[in-house]
């Protein structure tokens, strides 16, 4: 390692101090004030992770789609056929 | 190192290998990324069916319990790893590592690296990334929409930029290979057959649409903007349309952005991602837009699924559905997006830098071949979902069980990479002068104002029904 990068060692030490105090006192806690702590309960009762990426990673995805599906095929021309609008109208 | 070997190792998806022929099929890390992420998603498949169903009737997956990541968290980063009676992930931890260091060591040695010089490095890489998933697991972060990639990133970037990246970890970073298994594996979570859940209003809305902003935002990003790299035009157009960083992953992979491009993008997407979150319920009330087509706007528009999801809350469980159900469409496109980026790449890109229209050999030399194991996941697991007795319930205990952590794990090792590799003066020379912001800034408007038109005309206009009976 070059005498550059050792000097370097205390930035890396302060950084990591930052983040430990960030992430243990700060926002724990941000997390108990009032709306955002409810708001946390509310996504979390809901299976959303607002933080996730990709559908399969969505808990509530499979619960969602089961219920538009249900939906959909209850009323199936509603979805697919054009012409029963002019039917109802 | 010359320059065009540097260009070559900054790339997401580096190709030219010297090895030409059947001994790419083992020498190549596109193959290796196709023979593991195949091999994995093949083994899982084989072990719930193995395994039969439970006392209740559902499928189970043998792996589940040894293959884990850290958990959310609220008060202590302890609660990640351990709560009494409740959580214990470090079997789950042992697992992934055991696994991973097993298939990417075998793939190191096979490249030519020892593989006690790659578990050194790896296990490195391998805690970088533990940590990474224990500062996303903080719940107030992931409430703002904050994941992993983004931790991953910045810790990485921590150490290049401080102490620098120590030598003996870097035959483990293997950033391609990381992405390119992920991608793999990912491809079994694109199942074509959801296409069709939400009818043909979910069709345009979130298939016609995308392609249309895809396309126009990299032409605009080519030929009014002129930024000067191709790839990094496609990988913003990709995130911003489609659906976020799974999109941006896996555009830059097919047509071989470097590094810096996918992490500038993916820094762009998060930010707009929180602040469309947090906006776009509150314009869709103020302007008494209906939940329903509000949801179907946020479901286009925003990036992440799960944000998409956490707005869709704010304005009701009917906005919620359909917001989720047309993200869940649009997530479906990326498969289709990766490879005709792809093919889009190896034809008219990099065929026009040449000079003379490529052969057919030469665009099959050049075409990143971990496609073809994205693609074929994708045909393969969509088949077993849609024709197998029991298939929806067998793909879920294969991906929810076992899959999707791996993908993730794969992913997050690749941003740790990422970050271990990037220089910050580096990157700041890909902002061009602001360029590629303004790019995501035009594109997402048009996005905005394009996906509003269609959802107004698919629901109101065109199949009115759906959105009465859609409507709680």
């Amino acid at each position: 390692m070059s005498r550059r990068n050792l000097e370097r060692w205390p930035s890396l030490c302060l950084w990591a101090v930052a983040i430990t105090v960030v992430w243990t006192l700060v926002l724990p806690w941000i997390g108990t004030h009032g709306s955002v702590r409810s708001r946390i309960d509310a996504l979390s009762d809901q299976g959303i992770d607002p933080a996730v990426f990709y559908y399969t990673d969505l808990e509530a995805m499979e619960r969602l789609e089961s219920e538009v599906v249900v939906i959909r095929e209850a009323h199936p021309d509603a979805f697919w056929s054009v012409s029963t609008i002019e039917t109802n109208e | 190192m010359s320059d065009q070997k540097q260009e070559a190792s900054d790339e997401v998806n580096p190709h030219g290998a010297p090895d030409a022929g059947w001994r790419q099929l083992y020498r190549s890390e596109d193959w290796w990324a196709t023979w593991i992420g195949g091999f994995l998603l093949a083994a899982c498949l084989v072990a719930v069916l193995a395994s039969g169903t439970d006392t209740e009737g559902s499928h189970t997956n043998p792996f589940s319990k040894w293959l884990g990541k850290p958990k959310s968290w609220s008060a202590s980063p302890l609660e990640a790893f351990w709560v009494t009676g409740k959580t214990n992930v470090f079997p789950g931890l042992v697992g992934v590592f055991v696994v991973a260091i097993t298939a990417f060591g075998i793939c190191a040695m096979a490249t030519g690296e020892r593989f006690t010089s790659f578990a050194r490095g790896f296990s490195c890489v391998f805690v970088l990334a533990v940590l990474a998933y224990v500062l996303a697991g903080q719940e107030v972060l992931k409430y703002y929409g904050l994941g992993y990639a983004l931790w991953a990133l910045l810790l990485g970037l921590l150490i290049s930029n401080t102490v620098g990246t120590p030598l003996w970890v870097r035959p483990a970073i293997r950033t391609e290979l990381f992405i390119k298994t992920g991608l793999v594996i990912l491809g079994a979570e694109v199942l074509l057959t959801r296409l069709l859940t939400l009818g043909v209003p979910g069709i345009f809305v979130a298939w016609i649409v995308t392609p249309i902003v895809l396309i126009t935002t990299f032409w605009f990003g080519q030929k009014v903007l002129r930024i000067g790299s191709p790839s990094l035009t496609m990988v913003i157009a990709a995130d911003m349309s489609v659906c976020g960083v799974s999109a941006a992953i896996a555009t830059a992979a097919a047509c071989k952005a470097k590094k810096e491009e996918l992490s500038l993008t993916i820094g762009i997407s998060l930010c707009f991602t929180v602040i469309m979150m947090i906006v776009m319920p509150a314009v869709i009330r103020a302007t008494g837009m209906s939940n329903v087509l509000g949801g179907a706007w946020m479901g286009g528009t925003i990036d992440a699924t799960g944000a998409v999801a956490a707005a869709g809350a704010m304005l009701g469980e009917d906005a919620l559905q359909v917001a989720a159900t047309i993200k869940m469409i649009q997530n479906i496109l990326i498969g289709v997006v990766a490879f005709f980026v792809a093919v889009f790449w190896v034809v008219r890109v990099e065929g026009k830098e040449g000079g003379a229209r490529p052969s057919a050999m030469e665009i099959w030399r050049r075409f990143p071949k971990f496609i073809l194991g994205f693609v074929a996941a994708s045909i393969a697991f969509s088949v077993v979902y849609a024709t197998w007795p029991d298939g929806p319930a067998i793909t879920s205990a294969v991906i929810k069980g076992s899959t999707k952590t791996f993908r993730g794990w794969f992913f997050c090792l690749a941003f740790v990479s990422i970050g271990l590799e990037t220089n910050f003066r580096e990157l700041a020379k890909y902002l061009q002068g602001g360029k590629p912001l303004v790019l995501y800034i035009v594109g997402q408007s048009f996005n905005l104002c394009l996906t509003l038109f269609m959802v107004w005309l698919m629901f109101e206009k065109v199949f009115p029904d759906s959105l009465k009976v859609l409507e709680k």
